[in-house]
């Protein structure tokens, strides 16, 4: 039953990840000349990573909901009713 | 062809059709079938952060900074990636508490500040100007160059009269539409499901648009990504733009990305559609992932517009900014132009209609309705009907909010790149991020470190950024600039206390966020909080733990009637909503409340926290006051109360807990109680088997006695053979008793062994030697193959012997009757030793080789064959095999006569050499 609280420590440690992928001085490693399938080296490294990160964040996402408690349900007024019940046009 | 008519034609169309949309958006609201509960819509209303700043902005800024126009979409990103623990919990504490705006979380943590609402503001309504009139630019820039087709060139920049400015025109309908959008109702829940409708498609149309255009000019224009950078490479002006230095330095790289972090939560319509639109909180679990990658998709043929823009262009000639626009126009792409021109104006009143219905909420909630419920002389708070005056004030900040935009973009903004104006604004709205970031993790941060916090930073902001644009139009003299106010170097905006060396932006976010940060946590540290300012700062830091407590403003004492509270609630939402909410309310705490008098707290809290719904916390806070008359409890006992509750809370967490445990307990009991059933069954079975097996030979024994003691005239040589009978049969009685005994002491662990370590040849050879007589009685051949090297054993020594001596007996008796061979081998296995006996009999079918170890089991159950041996040998044989750690089992011989093997480990020892 600890597995949701280790999400939450793998979403931190994608996040840095992420932070040190797209800020110098990693990106200058990839500030180079070539390209590489016609596509600036730089370009294609930002674009890889960030659908990378973006890949790894909704592979996090399922077990960080399976382990969290469900909002709790709407009380005394649920916004719907509100909203919805006596709606007068203007 | 484009004619201007076609074109304005066209664009009323669209957002006729957006309308359209946004009106059967709110009636399927109100029918209860809502079209919006969906993730998809949820991601497309957050796309709203992508502009026409977006859409014509970032290629413009890609032709002059390469990859620098990326930061704004990975910051975003990046918080995303920690939105379990930001975006999650500001959510839930928004829903709680009932948050219109970000004026309203702000100063509802802060206590229920009405000076805090209204200098946030004040700070956001001033920021986010330049923002609407980037978009105000961007769309009637666009406009005024695609009614020049087929011509491409840039409109010119002359002084238009005002009514002939086409930005004006575009402020004026904009204005129309965001008060069609987002006024025609006060809502208590403050959602727009028509705009979340309307905004979720424009964000549809510009990533088509903008993908359409991006294909067209790649692929189209250009051979592919390949051709376009090859080429581009080739021209050092447009290869310096693939490097990482191409847009400044790397600080501004990192200022861009912080910036952009803040943005995504603190701009005001950011949190509008984020956060009070939000309908599911499941949806977001949706969305973190897929608005990245709607950021990521939009953005990447920016790169290749850009670069083939300025590969297509003569320099100087088309600005940068519109060359998604004429980049189509250039190649006679008519409708790719049309569309790419739809495409910028959904970016461009998306943003609008949300910026400015949540800056008109924020205005009426938190500035005008405060100052006018202070004004008694005005007896605002007397008014019958409050909603139409809400209503008013909303409509008049919004036209008032586009003409300030207009302004701006007329006087001061016109020849900036839209990127550069955008800026202004992300600093100004990321002044908010302490003061909220710190007001959801930190209890310690008051009113006053917030009031602190945010004036620093707003001046600073104003001096740093916002001042120096007004040098442009005249407003300010250059030497203000240039050598500071009154010549004082020190002040110099763009170098404040010679600060230098740094981009102007870098530099005035150093400042404003060293004073903003420094001023919240000091100004903190220094103050005290008052009670309502404790209470609020609990409850939105440990929202999850308290989601399940009644919230803050429970905590009236003092007296409010009913019939006062209702009053109070039908002024702002109308007499049926306010009727309806108290019937909710009734019916949810079982209570009939037309004919109660007295309102108890929790009512009051209520109506508070509904009234908040329509006019914000703040103003809601005053309203229910001047209705209830009592004041707060005292901060002790408002902190036990919530301690209470989280007791409570923690209790029931026990109390859970060991009914799990509970539980657990009673399955292992009920678990071991079938065991124990079982092992009563078995020894039953036992018993009454025992008793059979013990009868047979009595019997036998008695039925011969009696033959010798009624017949004495028997001749010699028959009372011989009875006898012998008798001595054979209690042999076995006695055989069959010892073993049982021993089965017993075994199963009891009662009995001694005598463990130690031996040498296993010396075993074998004295279990051979014992039952060499029974071979050599039926004339068996045996075989002996003992390894020359065999490891010494940890076992007791007699038992071994017992159980071979149990094994080669067995194997006597049933090796082949007329040519019975007995192969034994002592062998060396990787885990020990193994000693197998291998007889030439009728072997064990494979059904029956693990039931010949149960007790009185027999290899041949057939009735007419006569149990030979006491059923218990080998039983007691595993039982002992298995006490020295080894195993013992039966296998098939080639020739299909029974093997069996028993494994006993070996001691880490060297092997005994051979005994001679």
């Amino acid at each position: 039953m600890n597995r949701p609280r280790r999400n939450g420590e793998w979403s931190v440690v994608l996040f840095v990840v992420a932070l040190l992928a797209f800020n110098p001085p990693v990106l200058s490693i990839f500030s180079v000349p070539e390209l590489i399938f016609g596509i600036p080296t730089l370009y294609l490294y930002i674009f890889v990573a960030w659908g990378g990160v973006i890949a790894l964040l909704a592979l996090n996402v399922p077990g960080l909901m399976a382990g969290a408690e469900a909002p709790p349900p709407p009380r005394e007024l649920p916004p719907d009713e509100a909203g919805r019940g006596g709606r007068e046009e203007r | 062809m484009l004619s201007t008519w076609t074109i304005v034609a066209v664009a009323f169309a669209y957002l006729c059709l957006l309308f359209a949309i946004a009106y059967y958006a709110d009636k399927r609201a109100d029918a209860g079938r809502s079209i919006i509960r969906s993730p998809w819509i949820y991601t497309l209303s957050i796309a709203v952060f992508c502009t026409s700043w977006t859409f014509y902005g970032s290629v413009g800024r890609a032709a002059s900074g390469g990859i620098s126009f990326l930061p704004i979409y990975l910051g975003p990103t990046l918080v995303f990636l920690l939105w379990w623990f930001v975006i999650r919990k500001i959510i839930r504490i928004s829903k709680a508490h009932r948050i219109t705006s970000i004026a309203d979380f702000i100063s509802s943590r802060y206590g229920k500040s009405t000076s805090l609402g209204a200098l946030v503001t004040v700070i956001a309504v001033v920021g986010i100007i330049p923002y609407i009139s980037l978009q105000l630019k961007a769309v009637s820039t666009s406009f005024n160059v695609l009614r020049q087709y087929p011509e491409v060139s840039m409109p010119l920049q002359q002084n238009l009269p005002l009514l002939a400015d086409t930005a004006l025109w575009v402020a004026l309908i904009m204005a129309a539409f965001a008060i069609l959008f987002g006024t025609r109702h006060i809502d208590a829940a403050e959602h727009h499901e028509g705009m979340v409708a309307a905004v979720a498609f424009e964000s549809l149309v510009k990533l088509v648009a903008f993908l359409a255009v991006g294909v067209f000019v790649t692929f189209g224009v250009n051979d592919g990504f390949g051709d376009l950078f090859r080429r581009a490479a080739a021209e050092p002006a447009i290869a310096r733009l693939f490097f990482d230095d191409a847009g400044g330095s790397y600080l501004q790289w990192t200022t861009l990305t912080l910036l952009s972090m803040a943005a995504i939560v603190c701009l005001p319509r950011q949190f509008q559609v984020t956060v009070v639109e939000n309908v599911n909180e499941q949806h977001l679990a949706r969305a973190v992932w897929l608005f990245p990658l709607y950021m990521l998709v939009i953005n990447i043929f920016v790169l290749p517009i850009a670069v083939s823009g300025l590969l297509h262009f003569p320099a100087g000639l088309v600005h940068a900014d519109t060359f998604v626009l004429t980049i189509p126009m250039q190649e006679r792409a008519e409708g790719l132009a049309l569309l790419a021109f739809i495409g910028g104006l959904s970016a461009a009143t998306g943003m609008v209609i949300v910026a400015a219905i949540a800056l008109s909420t924020m205005i009426c909630n938190d500035l005008i309705m405060p100052a006018l419920l202070r004004l008694t002389s005005l007896r605002i708070a007397d008014r019958e009907d409050m909603s139409s005056l809400l209503i008013g004030i909303r409509r008049g900040a919004i036209i008032l909010i586009l003409l300030l935009s207009f302004a701006y973009f007329r006087f001061i903004g016109q020849p900036e790149a839209l990127v550069t104006i955008g800026l202004v604004s992300f600093a100004a709205a990321a002044q908010f991020a302490p003061a909220i970031i710190g007001g959801i993790f930190w209890k310690g941060g008051s009113r006053h470190g917030a009031l602190a916090g945010l004036t620093l930073g707003f001046v600073l902001w104003i001096y740093t950024l916002l001042l120096p644009s007004f040098a442009r139009p005249g407003w300010l003299p250059t030497s203000f600039i240039e050598h500071g106010p009154l010549g004082i170097e020190l002040l110099r905006p763009y170098a404040l206390f010679g600060l230098q060396g740094l981009d102007s932006l870098s530099h005035a976010m150093f400042w404003s966020m060293l004073a903003n940060i420094g001023g919240y946590v000091v100004v903190s540290l220094l103050s005290r909080q008052s009670a309502i300012e404790r209470i609020q700062a609990v409850l939105f830091v440990d929202v999850f733990r308290h989601s399940g407590a009644p919230s803050g403003s429970h905590f009236w004492r003092g007296s409010a009637t009913v019939p006062d509270l209702k009053d109070l609630l039908a002024r702002f939402i109308g007499l049926r909503r306010a009727e309806h909410a108290f019937a909710d309310y009734g019916r949810v705490h079982g209570l009939n409340v037309a004919k109660l008098r007295e309102a108890e707290p929790g009512l009051v809290s209520f109506t508070e926290r509904v009234l908040a719904g329509a006019i914000g916390a703040a103003s809601a806070r005053v309203m229910v006051a001047s209705v209830a008359k009592g004041e707060v409890v005292g901060i002790e006992e408002v902190m036990e109360i919530l301690e209470e509750t989280s007791q409570v809370i923690e209790y029931s967490h026990g109390l859970e807990q060991k009914s799990r445990e509970l539980e657990a307990l009673t399955a292992e009991l009920r678990e071991a109680n079938a065991r124990l059933q079982e092992l009563d069954r078995m020894k039953d079975e036992f018993l009454s088997t025992v008793s059979h097996e013990l009868r047979t030979p009595l019997t036998s024994i008695r039925s011969f006695s009696e033959i010798l003691f009624d017949n004495p005239e028997l001749g010699i040589l028959d009372r011989r053979k009875f006898l012998a009978v008798i001595v054979k049969e209690s042999e076995r009685l006695t055989r069959l008793i010892n073993q049982i005994l021993d089965l017993a002491k075994m199963e009891a662990g009662s009995i001694d062994w005598e463990m130690q370590h031996f040498d296993p040849r010396t075993v074998i050879e004295e279990a051979i030697a014992v039952t060499s007589t029974l071979f050599a009685d039926k004339a068996a051949r045996l075989e002996v193959q003992i390894a020359g090297e065999l490891p010494t054993v940890y076992a007791d020594r007699d038992r071994l012997i017992q159980v071979l001596v149990n094994l080669l007996s067995n194997a006597a008796k049933f090796c082949d009757e007329k040519a019975g061979h007995v192969v034994v081998t002592a062998e060396v296995r990787p885990d020990g030793l193994q000693i197998a006996i291998a007889d030439n009999g009728r072997g064990v079918p494979p059904e029956n080789r693990e039931l010949i170890f149960e007790k009185f089991q027999q290899a041949s159950t057939n009735l007419t064959d006569k149990p030979r041996g006491t059923g218990l040998g080998l039983t007691i044989s595993r039982q002992i095999i298995e006490h020295f750690g080894g195993r013992i089992w039966v296998e098939a011989t080639p020739g299909g006569g029974a093997r069996f093997c028993l494994a006993v480990p070996a001691r880490r020892q060297a092997a005994v050499p051979r005994a001679v």
